[in-house]
This record gives C-alpha cells, sequence and structure tokens, in this order.
C-alpha cells in the first residue's frame, strides 16, 4: 500500500480588535446607608444593581461582522465575595445575586452593611471562530461595592458652656469638676443608648484613651460626662470621640484645652513695722501681698503662691528673711542705714506626683506623693 | 438629593430603557427611582406614581 505522507499550513488570521466593557446599569458600586431609619439608598431588594458585560468586536479581514459579540462569550465565571471583619464569605447564588443564562449579565440584588466591602469579579473567553480551537480571548474586570452612612439628621454634638481653652483660676475653687456634652439631632438630645463617648487625652504625640496614672482624672472615661479633678490639671488637652447611631465612619469631636492660669498680678511688699527707724527701733514687720491687675488683693497668696521676702539695711543685699506672707525681722544695727525690703513671688503647679530620677513615682504602696513646684525660675539681679 | 420610588407604566420603563434591571412585569408596571426619572419627559413623570419603601415592597412582593 502506498502511504501518502501529509503536511499541514495555517491560516493566519489578524487578530480582532475587541472593545470589552462592563456596563452597570439601575445604580452603582456606592450604596448609602441612613443610620436612622436602618434603610439604603437605593434598596438593591427593590432596585437592583445590573452589571452586563458587552463584548464589541471588529475584524480587520472582514470575515466577522463588526458588532455585539456579548451573547458568545463562554465559560463567564463571576465570583462575588463578602469581606467583614478580615472574614471573607461568597455571597449566594440565587439569594443574593442572579446570573442571565444568556447575557451572562449579573445582577445584584444584596445590601451591603457599612463595614463590608463586596468584591465581585468576572472573567470570560471568547474564542474566535474563524480558528475555533485558538486564538481565545480572556476578559476580566473587577470592582468593590461598598456602603457609605448618611444621615439626613443633623447630628451635633453640643458642649455647653464649655469651649475649646478654659483657663482654670487657682483662686478659685474649681475641684472635682464634669465636663459634659451631649450627642443631638437637631435640637432633641439622642438618646445615651443610641450614643458611644470615649474620652482621649492628648500625649503630645497621639491620642490616648489610657486614664490609668492620669491623677486628674477622676471618672467617665466612656460617659458623655467626664470629672476631672482640677488639683491636678498643669495643662492638659481632652477630647470626646461621640458617635449617634453606630456611625462609626462620621464620630463626632469635642476637643478642649484645661490650663492653671494666674492670670496678670502684681507683688507688692509693705512695711508694717519699721518703715521709719527710731534710735530705739530694733523691729520690723513685713507684710507681702498680690493684687490682681483687674484689682483687689488676693486673700491669703502665700496659698497660691511661692512668697519670699527679702530685707537689707543700708548697703547691704537684699537676703531672704521669710517664706510667706509675713516676716518679723529684730536687729539692733537698724539705725546704720535705711531699711529695703523686697518680695520674691512665684506660681504655684498643680499637684505634681513626685518622680525619683529614673522617673518612677515616689510611694508607700497605698499613697502617692505630691506637690506644687514654683513654676518661674528666681531670676538674679 | 433624597431619593423615592415610583411605579411606571411598562410602556414607560420601555421607553426609559430600565427594563433590564428593574423589577416589574407588562401588567403591573415597573418600579423605578427618582434617579431612574431624571432624563424622563413629562408624560412620563405625569403618569409615575410614588410610592413609599413600604409599598415598593408590596409591589415586588406581588409580581
Amino acid at each position: 500500500m502506498i502511504k501518502i505522507k501529509k503536511k499541514g499550513g495555517h491560516v493566519i488570521y489578524q487578530p480582532l480588535s475587541p472593545t470589552f466593557q462592563m456596563q452597570e446599569l439601575g445604580g452603582s458600586n456606592q450604596q448609602k446607608f441612613d443610620a436612622t431609619t436602618g434603610t439604603w439608598k437605593p434598596n438593591r431588594l427593590l432596585t437592583p444593581f445590573l452589571l452586563r458585560p458587552k463584548l464589541l468586536i471588529q475584524d480587520p479581514e472582514d470575515i466577522l461582522p463588526t458588532g455585539d459579540y456579548s451573547n458568545d462569550m463562554v465559560e463567564t465565571v463571576w465570583t462575588v465575595k463578602s469581606l467583614v471583619n478580615n472574614v471573607e464569605t461568597n455571597l449566594v447564588l440565587g439569594t443574593d445575586y442572579t446570573i442571565d443564562n444568556e447575557t451572562k449579565a449579573l445582577m445584584l440584588t444584596y445590601n451591603v452593611a457599612v463595614d463590608e466591602i463586596v468584591t465581585i469579579t468576572y472573567k470570560s473567553h471568547y474564542v474566535d471562530p474563524r480558528r475555533a480551537d485558538t486564538n481565545a480571548l480572556t476578559f476580566e474586570w473587577s470592582k468593590k461595592v461598598t456602603t457609605v452612612a448618611e444621615a439626613d439628621y443633623k447630628v451635633t454634638l453640643d458642649s455647653g458652656m464649655w469651649n475649646s481653652k478654659i483657663q482654670m483660676s487657682p483662686f478659685k475653687n474649681w475641684g472635682r469638676f464634669a465636663i459634659p456634652v451631649q450627642l443631638k439631632d437637631g435640637d432633641e438630645p439622642i438618646a445615651d443608648a443610641r450614643c458611644t463617648y470615649q474620652w482621649q487625652w492628648w500625649t503630645g504625640t497621639a491620642w490616648s484613651e489610657d486614664f490609668s496614672e492620669r491623677f486628674w482624672y477622676v471618672s467617665g472615661a466612656t460617659s458623655k460626662q467626664v470629672m476631672v479633678d482640677a488639683d491636678y490639671i498643669q495643662d492638659i488637652t481632652l477630647r470626646v470621640k461621640a458617635v449617634a447611631y453606630g456611625d462609626t465612619t462620621h464620630p463626632l469631636y469635642f476637643a478642649t484645652r484645661l490650663l492653671r492660669w494666674y492670670g496678670q498680678y502684681q507683688e507688692d511688699v509693705d512695711f508694717l513695722t519699721g518703715k521709719y527707724v527710731f534710735s530705739d527701733s530694733t523691729l520690723v514687720k513685713l507684710q507681702g501681698k498680690v493684687t490682681k491687675a483687674a484689682g483687689g488683693d488676693i486673700k491669703d497668696p502665700a496659698q497660691y503662691f511661692d512668697m519670699i521676702l527679702f530685707f537689707a539695711v543700708g548697703n547691704e543685699e537684699l537676703a531672704p528673711v521669710a517664706y510667706g506672707e509675713e516676716a518679723t525681722i529684730s536687729r539692733d544695727d537698724l539705725q546704720k542705714g535705711e531699711p529695703k525690703a523686697g518680695i520674691l513671688v512665684r506660681e504655684r503647679t498643680c499637684f505634681l506626683p513626685i518622680a525619683d530620677a529614673s522617673g518612677k513615682i515616689l510611694s508607700d504602696d497605698t499613697t502617692i506623693l505630691f506637690a506644687q513646684i514654683p513654676t518661674t525660675p528666681i531670676i538674679e539681679e | 438629593m433624597k431619593q423615592y420610588y415610583y411605579i411606571i407604566s411598562a410602556e414607560s420603563a420601555r421607553k426609559l430603557g430600565v427594563t433590564a434591571f428593574r423589577r416589574g412585569n407588562e401588567e403591573k408596571g415597573y418600579l423605578v427611582t427618582s434617579g431612574d426619572l431624571v432624563t424622563a419627559a413629562d408624560d412620563i413623570w405625569s403618569s409615575a406614581t410614588r410610592v413609599t419603601e413600604k409599598e415598593a415592597f408590596e409591589f415586588v412582593e406581588q409580581l
């Protein structure tokens, strides 16, 4: 028998010119969620979101007529995955979405939660009918579907009388006091059960919610009213993060700086006795005082200031003679020159915990040692 | 912008080109949103019936 040896050739076609797009119909990849009514806009159970693949092909050799080949795509694979708190699950075909067998369009009938991301991916092929066994074109597409919280209501955070800076005069008895805030919907307070409040304090580099060893903190870090103690406040900045209706994407803040503030004042020293020195004078009494710039002496100034009284006679250098408001000097040489008195007044800090050189706060396990430290340095003249 | 639901006739739905992705049928019409009606002509607007979300759900259940 004679065998014919065969050898095949190939027809070379110019590549097709495809244009692929995913038509998004009936909505968008983003919904809005109204937390007050618990409704989505739009609600995809009522008005679904349609994703329809569209493939237009142009054949440079005009073997295939130019036109829409969307329905000729094969091996179409849609995946619809939900991600919540880093947990991924597949949405359910037939319940959360449907796929049209003819058009391969996906109809999403699923409402996405605010904290959820739904990722839709699409992959399909088009087999070039000029050579059905080769030249399959692959098309891929992906989109994330999310929801943003929206409020038709006007939620505000009312801080009442408090503003962004509170100067606390040590001359007034602040003691323990509360800073109340209130979330409001319009003019109406929002029920506490539908709000969360979290107070924070500024460390200098970040907001902290750790109130341990904050001696000025009394209570209420997670309530709408934080309680603090002015005796332990030098200069702190507090902030409350308030969330209404669980809408964590739109927290409201109120921040306030609490500052120990002495204001403007003037110190002076008077001679109660000894301003005029007689031949038998041996006693001088000095009285230090502090006067507010607005007028009026501060009562018991040594309660708020470190006060040092100075005295000298003639050409002597002023020398400290008493710590406090009053000084009594008994000298038998007052006649050697003009008497001179001086006063140095320094503001005191709030009560600060005493620490050792390493920064460790000193205590006897039950009691922490606190002190008020003079804040302004002594200026030597 | 607030969104409302409307029921429009099947003919109006075809004119708007929304039958592929809106719920409805020839007999009962189609449920659309105010967004779908942005480009609608006056005659569609005048024949559209605004419904609440609750009524919209009832409409869908009856399809």
